[in-house]
């Protein structure tokens, strides 16, 4: 079933060209086995894997790992068909397709909701549409640019893999080296006036850092801001919008204060005039300084109260930091003291959260907004500094109660010891004392 | 004050009318006597376990007000205790600090009795029932272990009960048991506070008072050697004369435990979580440490048995020894007892010092220093590749290197 509707396209778009129909036609394309002996590409491979150079042995070596060959397809899936064992170009045999020819001969089967749905029904139909309108697409369709990446470029041909092996070109831990493969090539990337250092400044900043350092698959890396068939740089007014499909608050609070309008009409790539794109930094509160002095200064003059708020805005956040620690310290000496002050430092995370839901409201430029998420912290911080104060206070109660305790045990001692002489004097001389 | 005695004297002789209780109770205290020699102190420990066994009841009793013997509860209720209710920490402390230190005065008694052979006839059964009790402390110490629901005894109570595992046949069936399942889960929990607040103390209460009964009848054993030099200063009532020093020594006990209570009160740490990894450097209880150190150094194999195994049978083998001590060390003709039973002992006491000393000085390897997979291999005392009873330990180091 599967079998007759892989041909039926193929078929039909002619660009998998011509599949005959029949088993006893050698390579034909159709699920089975890839390295069995019936498998249909085996006649392929066992030519390639006698060839010598490198380009033709490797395809043979690789396919067996590729997503496709694991799911039955053969070589002439893509390569059209092979009557017998002989290379018939007029019959419809594509040796290599031209970078043009590739997209559309992926999309015959990737665009073709039936067999998609026979093979990988989750996987979306519009790739091939989608390359269409990406950056690479464009220019390849209208500048015959045969230096832009195509499917190919990105998923290794013949090996190509779901994105979730490790071992994939597209594996989150792998896609800025493969965007790097042209993006970090001076040559490539020079002549069409573009930067070739990309990749580098964001394995500095602080998704780079998440991904590779702290091994976060779940960072953005650079298909999660650029699309991935559809890639091309998100412009000036839709900057906020890419980066608010994770940072989604700052994102509503920058529209709120309707800024997102205001950067683009002042030429500022929302969140990016502050934080940068590739190589973003960590964000510290001392931002807050930089920006109102650079970011700012844009359109703001020195006598709007921008001024004034920032400072406020920074200030606030620095008041729940202090406090932050100032209760953290109490609390870790009451526990070096011995204390029970576990629920005390759970507690206490609350001010962490909103020290988070402060900085979040940074962006909505206003410090009123900003002092609302601080206020809820310091009454976190002053629960715990209460409560520390009352873990020093019961400390000293406890030694106080100890000191009587001993005072009186010792008493009592003094009581039995003195009895215990009384008595032991009324005892027969014979007996020794042995206490 | 001489009104105030008159009254006190009226009640109890009210109470005495109708019950007879002292009339029973005060010739049979009076009668007994305590002998004095150079060994008398260790007659004191039998008393002060009996002391420690009550403050443990009442602790426990009072802890039981707040405890609540679940998964979702267990740590909360304990975190709770410790840090809203007024004394709650000394409580949970004197009960925690109590249970620490009547096992080490349980092993100084059974040693010291070992020692002055105080178990031979007729003591055959007060030294049975002793050892019964001994390991009756044990169990309750291992139970009360994991009632807090924390993540070092969740995890020291999965080695320990993967112990037994090991036994051919019925080891997993006790295992099995143990938990409540194939796991350690909120089913153990409720069985080990089963067993902890009930079957144990109800156990204990029974030993106890037979091995008191015993005691009673036989009187206390003076050493052979004290015997054979008459070198006893004859002996002191035991009411009130000697039942007063047992009261110093309680109260000593009472300033011991108090200050360990302010000074070190009852840790608690993170709640238990059966899904994270095993945090690095699990270990038992103190007075489990000997045997678990054991098994660890065994090698893999012995003679083709699992070296665990043997371990496991071979400490089964020094419990029955223990038990049935009174009939194996069987005195010559002339009365004299074997020496050999007394260097046993002593050389049973150093290998316990010794490798509990072993077991809280051994450093938990880390990434620094793990040694080659080759040398890791071949090591005899290598945990890698161990069999069921360490297999939490070994997750638990492998977490660490890793």
């Amino acid at each position: 079933m599967a079998k007759t509707r892989l041909l039926r396209h193929a078929r039909a778009t002619g660009l998998a060209a011509s599949l005959l129909v029949g088993q006893s036609i050698v390579g034909l394309a159709a699920p089975g086995s890839v390295a069995g002996q019936d498998s249909p590409a085996q006649p392929c491979i066992d030519c390639h894997l006698r060839q010598d150079e490198p380009r033709l042995l490797e395809p043979a070596v690789t396919f067996l790992d590729d997503v496709h060959g694991s799911l039955g397809l053969g070589c002439l899936s893509c390569h059209g068909r092979l009557p017998g064992r002989e290379i018939a170009m007029e019959s419809g045999f594509l040796s290599k397709p031209s970078r043009r020819e590739v997209a559309g001969l992926c999309g015959s089967c990737h665009s073709s909701s039936d067999v998609m749905s026979e093979y990988n029904p989750t996987l979306p139909r519009d790739q091939e549409s989608e390359y269409w309108t990406s950056a690479h697409g464009r220019r390849l369709m209208e500048n015959d640019d045969q230096g832009v990446a195509t499917c190919t470029d990105c998923h290794a041909p013949h090996n190509i893999r779901s994105p979730s092996d490790p071992n994939s070109t597209v594996h989150p831990l792998n896609v800025a080296d493969t965007c790097a493969t042209c993006h970090g090539d001076r040559a490539l990337m020079e002549p069409r006036n573009h930067s070739w250092n990309e990749a580098d400044d964001f394995r500095e900043g602080v998704h780079g850092v998440m991904l590779y350092e702290e091994g976060d698959v779940s960072a953005p890396t650079c298909n999660d801001c650029h699309g991935n068939h559809g890639a091309a740089p998100p412009g000036l007014s839709s900057i906020h919008a890419v980066c608010g499909q994770c940072h989604g608050r700052m994102d509503e609070l920058f529209r709120e204060n309707q800024h997102d309008r205001y950067f683009t009409e002042a030429g500022l790539g929302g969140c990016t005039a502050c934080h940068g794109n590739h190589d973003i930094p960590s964000p510290t509160d001392e931002l807050l300084a930089e920006a109102q002095q650079d970011v700012c200064r844009s359109c703001h003059t020195e006598s709007d109260p921008v001024g004034s708020d920032f400072t406020l805005m920074a200030r606030l956040l620095d008041s729940l930091i202090t406090s932050t620690q100032s209760a953290e310290a109490a609390l870790e000496q009451a526990e070096s003291l011995g204390m029970e002050v576990s629920q005390a430092f759970f507690d206490l995370e609350e001010a962490q959260t909103a020290l988070t839901l402060a900085r979040a409201s940074v962006h909505s430029f206003n410090a009123e907004t900003v002092a609302s998420d601080i206020e809820d912290g310091i009454q976190a911080t002053d629960t715990a500094q209460s409560r520390a104060l009352r873990a020093f206070g019961e400390h000293r109660t406890r030694r106080v109660g100890l000191a009587i305790t001993a005072a009186i045990i010792a008493l009592l001692v003094l009581g039995l010891l003195l009895r215990i002489r009384d008595l032991d004097r009324a005892l027969p001389p014979d007996v020794g004392d042995h206490a | 004050m001489h009104r105030l005695r008159a009254a006190v004297g009226k009640v109890l002789d009210w109470f005495e009318d109708r019950t007879g209780f002292m009339g029973l109770v005060m010739p049979l205290a009076r009668k007994k006597q305590v002998p004095v020699h150079k060994h008398s102190i260790w007659y004191y420990l039998g008393g002060m376990l009996v002391f420690l066994f009550m403050l443990q009841v009442a602790t426990g009793i009072l802890l039981l007000f707040y405890y609540r013997p679940s998964a979702e509860g267990a740590f909360e209720s304990v975190q709770f205790l410790m840090a809203q209710v007024r004394f709650g920490w000394l409580i949970r402390s004197i009960h925690s600090w109590g249970a620490n230190l009547m096992i080490f005065v349980v092993f100084l008694h059974m040693f010291s009795v070992l020692l002055l052979r105080a178990y031979r006839a007729p003591r055959e059964l007060t030294w049975l029932s002793g050892v019964a009790l001994f390991a009756t402390c044990l169990g309750l110490g291992f139970t009360g272990y994991l009632l807090p629901w924390n993540e070092l005894a969740y995890f020291a109570t999965q080695v320990g009960t993967e112990i037994p595992g090991v036994v051919p046949v019925v080891g997993p069936v006790i295992r099995t048991m143990l938990r409540g399942g194939d796991e350690v889960t909120g089913a153990t929990l409720t069985r080990f506070y089963a067993l902890h607040v009930s079957v144990l103390p109800a156990i204990a209460f029974l030993l106890i008072s037979f091995h008191v009964v015993m005691v009673q009848k036989h009187g206390m054993s003076v050493p052979p050697s004290v015997e054979r030099q008459g070198s006893s200063r004859g002996s002191i009532p035991f009411f009130p004369n000697f039942l007063l020093r047992d009261f110093v020594g309680w109260l000593c006990a009472i300033m011991v435990l108090a200050s360990m209570a302010a000074f070190f009160p009852a840790h608690l740490g993170e709640k238990a979580d059966p899904f994270a990894p095993a945090p690095a450097g699990i270990k038992p209880e103190w007075y489990f440490m000997f045997m678990f150190q054991s098994l660890k150094y065994l090698p893999a194999e012995i003679l083709g048995i699992e070296g665990e195994l043997v371990g496991v049978l071979g400490f089964g083998l020094l419990g029955l020894v223990l038990l049935l001590v009174p009939f194996l060390d069987r005195p010559d003709d002339q009365g004299r007892h074997r020496k050999v039973w007394t260097w046993g002992v002593y050389g049973t006491l150093a290998f316990i010092l010794f490798l509990t000393y072993l077991g809280y000085t051994e450093e938990v390897p880390s990434s620094q220093d793990e040694p080659p997979a080759e040398a890791v291999s071949a090591a005899p005392v290598s945990i890698d590749g161990r069999s069921a009873a360490f297999r939490a330990l070994g997750l638990a180091i492998e977490e660490a290197d890793s």
